[in-house]
């Protein structure tokens, strides 16, 4: 029994080891919830994607422990009106930036379980491909006081 | 010494008249001169100015304290008019947050600000009742204000506005409140007569707005 038990942890610990030494490819900066009234019932979240790798890169899905739910949505200019439309997943080509940014493609952080202030943070999983998720530190902030400079970016 | 003033007061005050009389004389024809000098048109950045301004019919909606909102309120004041809801979360408090900031900006001269307000109409009445369009948009300026109303009379405003809107189906059927309405994101800019003068197109930037304004207003003036 202690035998299966060290061995399963020694493959765990191989498996995220395996995990760590695989560079992650996907980098997200600029991540930004945009502040809103306290009732609002969904926000908009920003941010860069990079893809750093020679393969294509797919999210998913995403989640937040403060929302409900978390989807992609883009917003484009159609017919003179502006249209929002749910995107279920973002491809990245290799090597491709795609920019979340107001009036194109953003989050939609649905029904916050808390009130969000200026300055907190949110935490947001990425689902990147059926195995790998990175998990980003996002922070509201007014549109007045620009972007963060500074990112967190753990990987699993 | 009081005969020398009288003696003097005659041509004094037949001088003064004969000035006056001038005067008004050549204040009437450069009146009539500058009023048929056509007053050059703004050159706007972001806006189209709507000549002659367009008159609307009676809106007949609410605004956030449920008090009747219509014709008589947006007279005398400027307004700046946008279509959303408060379940929008990219164009419309990226719009919000430019109305701040322009307000922001109004106000170094109070008595420009005193002048304008903000006004957000609802596309989507069903879920922005009053309270909640309350609470909205005055988060963003406690002056804003949030008009809702009859589904009939909002269609009718955004209409004579040139705004139009759809609402989009649930993509959930067990989530039937879970819907987005597709609007358009001009901003209307009603004159003091509640006529809409001018229309920006989105993406508005605030320096931009603030600067077409106040072009839009000069030529108003200069007309008025």
């Amino acid at each position: 029994m202690r035998l299966l038990q060290t061995l399963i942890l020694f493959l765990n610990l191989l498996s995220s080891t395996l995990l760590l030494a695989d560079s992650n490819p996907l980098k997200i900066s600029h991540a930004v919830v945009q502040a809103g009234p306290p009732t609002a019932q969904v926000l908009a979240g920003y941010m860069v994607l990079e893809n750093t790798s020679d393969k294509t890169v797919t999210l998913k899905g995403a989640s937040s422990p403060l929302f409900k739910a978390v989807e992609f949505h883009q917003t484009s200019h159609e017919g003179g009106m502006m249209r929002m439309k749910k995107q279920n997943r973002i491809v990245l080509a290799p090597h491709a930036k795609l920019v979340f940014k107001p009036g194109s493609y953003h989050l939609m952080l649905i029904k916050p379980k808390k009130v969000l202030q200026p300055g907190n943070s949110v935490a947001v999983t990425f689902q990147i491909t059926d195995t790998k998720t990175a998990t980003v530190k996002f922070t509201v902030k007014l549109p007045d006081s620009g972007m963060s400079e500074h990112q967190h970016h753990h990987h699993h | 010494m009081s005969q020398i003033l009288e003696k003097r007061k005659t041509p004094f005050t037949r001088r003064y008249l004969m000035l006056g009389i001038l005067s008004l004389t050549l204040g009437i024809a450069l009146g009539i001169y500058t009023a048929n000098i056509p007053v050059p048109k703004p050159s706007l950045l972001s806006s189209t100015l709507l000549e002659p301004a367009k008159a609307i019919a009676e809106p007949g909606l609410v605004d956030h304290n449920n008090q009747p909102f219509g014709l008589k309120e947006l007279r005398g004041k400027w307004h700046f008019v946008f279509f959303g809801y408060t379940h929008c979360p990219d164009v419309c408090p990226t719009t919000l947050f430019t109305f701040k900031s322009v307000a922001k900006q109004l106000k170094a001269s109070p008595e420009l600000y005193n002048q304008t307000r903000f006004i957000l109409t609802s596309v989507d009445p069903e879920r922005d009742q009053a309270n909640v369009l309350k609470q909205y948009v005055q988060y963003y300026n406690p002056d804003f204000i949030g008009l809702t109303g009859e589904p009939k009379k909002i269609y009718n405003f955004s209409r004579a506005l040139g705004i139009i809107f759809a609402r989009n189906k649930p993509e959930n059927k067990n989530e039937p409140d879970n819907y987005q309405v597709d609007h358009s994101a001009s901003v209307l800019l009603l004159n003091p007569e509640g006529k809409l003068q001018a229309v920006f197109s989105a993406p508005i930037k605030p320096d931009v707005l603030l600067k077409d304004f106040q072009s839009i207003i000069t030529y108003y003036e200069a007309r008025h």
